[in-house]
């Protein structure tokens, strides 16, 4: 045995006696430590309420989801699994990439990945060294930059900085972290909806049409009304597709859709693909042009010629949690991750 | 004093017993780190020199041959063409700015932009000495063709406005044009980006000739493509084109097939049948700089990064093993992503990433690259790492990692921790499945049912074991598996054909 194990022994002997020492002392409340957590299904018991919530978010369904698995190919595409399952976001730090974790993938972007600390406890809007998580007040938790780690990987905190809203002080958890029903002293939602609540797609765009006489016909206006940051805000996942069809002399729209306009952003390398998101507080003129079959069949560049209609139509607006269209461009409903976002009615 | 403060007191006894005892590699300090990136790219560049320097800016003696000289050379042909083309070569290093400007133009004519980017192939090859002649059919050549030893700046410069092309260009036939015009240049520098255009290239033009380029610098990566254009396009000129070009690539290979070169590439090539060119260290710096970008905060740089070094071979492993020490947290996490996905061909990488088992931030990773690379020498230390009660994200990835790894000597290990409580349901669907690819059915299939069933963990990898044993069902001679490998198919999720479990178990 050599001198530096002997003395390392000796050492740990006399850590055992401090240690041993404090354990006689304890069993009382506040000198334990804080408990460690391997599931977020253990934050449910005190938590019930966040728990539900978070229950029904993209956040728990950002490993189990049906888009996601197909998109990524059921996570064959690895390069999605550091946002979509990652280690705490306060051990990789506030602002910071995020890393992925190798367990508990199936929990997604859980209460772990975004309250533990990497020294103990949990990071929370208050202290209380008697709740068996230990919070611990962390003001970052409020902060653009604490999203940023995952989400600035799309530019979303990029698109939200050039916008009115931060420069008001509106940050991403005043949208989506809003109060329960509005009072502070219910605590912050923790559903934390985007694009998967109709509502809110409601609230961020704006569609209308008049008649361009000069042009001879109906020329559109998509409008980012509300939306803190480009819509859609994501490259490639998501799109934003704008449809048309004729009105019979019913009045009732008739026969196959066809594609007007397309708002989506090339996914890195795609050369052929131009960034076409309506950028935050943009309002986009869009002559309504008919392209022939064509525009029922591809997706055709938005700068792809075609006659100006001038008939009476009606005008869709579809969220898209997956830019493809399996199903035919021509019946953009028919396809399960598409989201009917608004519907307007153009007669003369 | 009660019960639990005496186990305490002796486990402490325990430890502090250990800590005199003989040391271990589980109890061996973590591996020390340091800047390793940034003094590989300083020295490079050091090394490299006047070859880095930029192109100068465009005169105007250059702008003047751009307009007049290259409508003409872009409305001749033959020898008349060559020559305009080469007169290029005759003005500064300014010339291959403006041609790129021109190639890169999209607004300007079609055939404009195709001579600007054949007069940066002209003069590249001009630099290289070659001479100029009708191309004629394209040849591929042995793919350890030795680098220069002293590339000029022209040539390089050069060559790096024909690799932006291949990258930014929207014409795929152009893309086309440039993969094939690196291919022929024969600068390993290129291979990163001839690799990387594969991640997102959709032409089945462009993915024959990036296939054609990548195997002159002996690298196969682009031959999945060739096959699966050969399949899905099948009776069109670039079907067969894709498929004759495999054939010559597995022909120049030594290799009896495209599937037999395919294999060899994927498993490390095991009966060292494929060429293994010397790299120049034009390759090595750019390789450099796209470990730099693991640091990056965007993920794109990052995942570009990973695509492309999954597709390279042993030389790039010995680089990455470099960098696994790395002072930077992301640089050692992603290199171990890496060597894990480039799997047999980086078993040079196994005693770093043993080393890695010791270093807490990436030791799962490094457990599980070892299963990928198959580094024998590491089993035991793995088998240790499955009792490691502190680390659950290290116990479940070394349990993982031994499957893979294929030695039986691992099952009683692996039996007993499944046997005992083991700690978590994740790591006992760990223990199942390499228990599985190590040829233990009776242990493996009730953990695997149990794992697809359990909401709680991810199905994919225990089906992927199911699915497994079911193949070595078949190959021992169950021509029944057949049926149920079809029924396992069109069953998917946390659905299972019933009664597999019986057919499954001995």
């Amino acid at each position: 045995m050599n001198l530096v194990r002997m003395f390392a022994g000796v050492a740990v002997l006399g850590l055992a006696g401090v240690l041993f020492f404090f354990l006689l002392g304890g069993g009382q409340r506040g000198t334990a430590g804080p408990r460690a957590f391997s599931s977020s299904s253990e934050c449910q018991t005190c938590h019930q309420a966040e728990y539900a919530e978070w229950s029904t978010s993209e956040h728990a369904n950002s490993w189990t989801g049906a888009e996601v698995r197909r998109l990524s190919n059921e996570f064959a595409n690895q390069d999605c699994i550091d946002c979509h399952a990652p280690i705490p976001i306060f051990e990789t730090g506030i602002g910071e990439r995020v890393l992925p974790r190798t367990i508990r993938r199936v929990e997604g972007v859980d209460c772990i990945a975004c309250h533990q600390l990497p020294s103990g406890g949990m990071a929370g809007s208050f202290n209380d060294p008697s709740a068996p998580c230990n919070p611990v007040e962390q003001v970052e938790l409020f902060r653009p930059e604490f999203c940023a780690g995952c989400h600035n990987q799309h530019l979303t905190m990029d698109q939200w900085k050039s916008s009115r809203y931060a420069e008001e002080g509106t940050t991403c958890i005043d949208c989506h972290m809003p109060y329960r029903e509005g009072n502070p002293a219910k605590g912050r939602d923790h559903s934390m909806h985007g694009g998967a609540s109709l509502a809110n797609l409601k609230r961020a765009v704006d569609l209308r049409g008049a008649f361009d006489e000069q042009a001879g016909g109906w020329v559109l206006q998509l409008e980012n009304i509300g939306a803190g940051h480009s819509f859609p805000t994501d490259e490639r996942s998501r799109a934003g597709d704008v449809f048309f069809r004729r009105l019979d002399s019913n009045g009732v729209g008739q026969g196959p859709w066809s594609m007007v306009h397309r708002l989506r952003s090339p996914y890195r390398s795609e050369v052929d693909i131009p960034d076409t998101l309506l950028t935050v507080h943009e309002n986009r003129r869009i002559p309504l042009l008919d392209r022939g079959p064509s525009a029922r069949e591809e997706i055709l560049p938005n700068d792809a010629p075609g006659e100006i209609v001038s008939d009476p139509v009606e005008v869709l607006l579809v969220y898209k949690r997956s830019p493809y269209y399996p199903n035919g461009l021509d019946q953009p409903l028919e396809d399960e991750h598409a989201v009917e976002v608004l519907r307007i009615r153009l007669e003369r | 004093m009660s019960a639990s403060h005496l186990q305490w007191l002796a486990l402490l006894v325990l430890l502090a017993v250990g800590g005199c005892g003989q040391g271990s590699p589980v109890s061996a300090p973590p591996p020390q780190t340091r800047d390793v990136v940034d003094p590989a790219i300083a020295a490079l560049e050091a090394e490299l020199g006047d070859s880095l320097a930029a192109p100068s800016e465009p005169d105007e003696d250059i702008e003047r041959a751009i307009a007049g000289l290259l409508p003409f050379a872009a409305r001749s042909q033959g020898a008349e063409r060559s020559q305009a083309l080469a007169d290029f070569a005759g003005f500064g290093s300014g010339v291959l700015p403006a041609l790129e400007a021109v190639a890169s133009d999209h607004e300007a004519p079609a055939a404009h932009r195709e001579a600007a980017l054949e007069a940066l192939w002209t003069v590249a090859r001009l630099e290289l000495g070659e001479a100029l002649g009708p191309e004629g059919e394209p040849q591929l050549v042995d793919p350890s063709i030795p680098q220069l030893a002293e590339p000029t700046a022209r040539l390089i410069q050069a060559c790096a406005a024909i690799e932006r092309s291949l990258r930014l260009e929207r014409e795929p036939w152009l893309r086309a044009r440039a993969g094939w015009y690196l291919g022929r240049l024969g600068l390993d520098r290129s291979i990163p980006e001839l690799v990387l255009r594969l991640r997102y290239e959709t032409d089945h033009e462009a993915v024959i000739w990036l296939a054609f380029a990548l195997s002159r610098f002996a690298n196969y990566s682009g031959m999945p493509g060739l096959e699966n254009i050969a399949q899905l396009a099948a009776g069109t000129p670039n079907g067969e084109l894709a498929a004759s070009m495999a054939a010559s690539i597995a022909k120049q290979a030594g290799a009896d097939s495209p599937a037999a070169i395919t294999w060899a590439w994927e498993h490390g090539d095991p009966e060292q049948i494929l060429p293994r060119p010397v790299r120049s260290s034009h390759h090595d710096l750019v390789l450099w700089q796209w470990i730099y970008r693991f640091d990056e905060f965007q993920l794109r740089g990052v995942d570009d990064a990973r695509f492309m070094f999954e597709r390279l071979d042993e030389h790039a492993a010995l680089l990455l093993t470099e960098a696994l020490y790395d002072d930077s947290r992301y640089v050692r996490l992603h290199v171990a992503q890496c060597l894990a996905r480039l799997g047999r061909r980086a078993t040079v990488a196994g005693p770093a990433l043993q080393e890695m088992l010791r270093e807490p931030t990436i030791a799962a990773t490094a457990a599980q690259a070892l299963g990928e690379i198959g580094f024998p020498t590491a089993r035991e230390d793995l088998e240790q790492r499955l009792g490691d009660q502190h680390n659950l994200e290290l116990r479940v990835a070394a349990a993982r990692a031994l499957g893979p790894m294929g030695d039986p000597e691992s099952i009683p290990r692996l039996v007993a921790i499944f046997d005992q409580d083991p700690a978590s349901p994740e790591l006992a669907q760990a223990l199942a499945e390499s228990l599985a690819y190590l040829r233990d059915p009776t242990r493996a299939v009730p953990g695997l049912m149990a794992a697809v069933a359990n909401p709680l963990l991810e199905p994919s990898t225990s089906r992927a074991a199911l699915r497994f044993l079911l193949e070595q069902a078949l190959a021992a001679g169950r021509p029944e598996a057949e049926r149920w490998l079809g029924d396992f198919d069109a069953a998917e999720g946390r659905t299972l054909p019933a009664g597999l479990e019986s057919f499954l178990l001995p």
